[in-house]
């Protein structure tokens, strides 16, 4: 194995660590999206998800609007760090192959 | 198990060792941040991906007294010694695992880019290293003594020069804001009294920039989820 080989490996499993550490943050996060229904001049808000085909639904408080945005935009860039990070891995794993390949 | 780059990095701090000029060295750069995860001064740090660069700090160029041929010494242990046409800066390499580069702290007006130090290389010579350079501690690696800034100056350091690092200034940020979570606040606090008016406000301005935000955030996620979850 090279040093190259070893340095991309390394990397990998740095970034499998940085994965594990932004899913456990996630876990502690609301999953799904916020809709809004419009009954007559008042508007309600729902915490939704998918699950098995069906769409649950959780009433938010007008109180608890704002921090469930709070919570659900940060969702949102985790889940996006998380892409970035499996995309990073996906690279190393193809330049790994490369290198094995041309030998 | 340590990895072939690792090996190759106790190689160099043996030739060093080895050869009394150590302690005439401050490991900076990348390598510095591995250290602070392997030898348990930042043990929850996440750091970035560790470069082939290997930057070693030389505290006076005057030392050792009577001068040794570094490049010498390196060639005879397989290390490949490159002499930067233009500027005659040195570097050691062990092709595809290190490539080892000498530092030097530019003082006054001076505006050489290069110096020929008494290790026998030619360092490249960068401002507002006088940070890292006072704030040091020795850390024990496989046996050898070696020393690298504490991390509040590794971190006050890379602030000030964050603006002129061009296209690594990202990553640079990266490492700075991951870092910054680590620190102990009141010597980071401690430290930037030291600097001079100027540096003070360029630390002063990362932290506007680049710190507070992101705390500012933690604290509005924190605060929502204290909101949410209180009552479950």
């Amino acid at each position: 194995m090279t040093i190259l080989d070893e340095v991309l490996k390394e990397e990998y499993e740095r970034l499998s660590r940085g994965i594990g550490l932004v899913r456990e943050e996630l876990e502690g996060l609301p999953k799904g999206y916020i809709s809004e229904k419009k009954i007559g001049n008042n508007a309600y808000y729902y915490l939704q998800r998918r699950e098995g085909g069906k769409i649950l639904s959780k009433h938010i408080k007008k109180d608890e609007l704002e921090p469930y945005k709070t919570l659900i935009e940060h969702r949102k860039k985790l889940s996006k760090q998380i892409k970035d990070m499996e995309f990073e891995q996906q690279k190393i794993k193809a330049a790994l192959k490369k290198v094995k390949d041309n030998d | 198990m340590i990895n072939a780059q690792v090996r190759d990095f106790i190689k160099t701090i043996k030739l060093l060792h080895d050869n009394d000029c150590i302690s005439q060295i401050v490991i900076i750069g990348s390598w510095a941040e591995h250290l602070y995860i392997e030898t348990g001064v930042l043990p929850a740090y996440f750091a970035t991906i560790m470069t082939l660069d290997l930057d070693l700090l030389v505290k006076n160029l005057k030392y050792p007294r009577g001068g040794i041929n570094l490049p010498e010494l390196a060639k005879a242990e397989g290390y490949q010694i490159e002499s930067e046409r233009l500027t005659g800066i040195t570097k050691l390499l062990l092709p595809g695992s290190l490539e080892v580069e000498f530092l030097l702290s530019k003082r006054g007006a001076g505006n050489e880019t290069a110096l020929k130090t008494n290790l026998g290389v030619t360092a490249q010579t960068l401002r507002h290293m006088e940070m890292v350079l006072a704030n040091t501690i020795k850390v024990d690696f496989y046996g050898m003594a070696i020393e690298i800034p504490i991390p509040e100056a590794f971190v006050i350091h890379k602030m000030i020069i964050n603006k002129d690092r061009k296209e690594k200034s990202e990553k640079d940020r990266a490492s700075i804001n991951e870092m910054y979570k680590h620190l102990n606040k009141t010597r980071f606090e401690a430290l930037l009294q030291t600097l001079s008016k100027r540096n003070q406000k360029e630390v002063e301005r990362y932290l506007d920039n680049f710190i507070m935000p992101a705390l500012e955030e933690v604290r509005r996620i924190e605060e929502a989820k204290g909101k949410i979850f209180a009552g479950n």
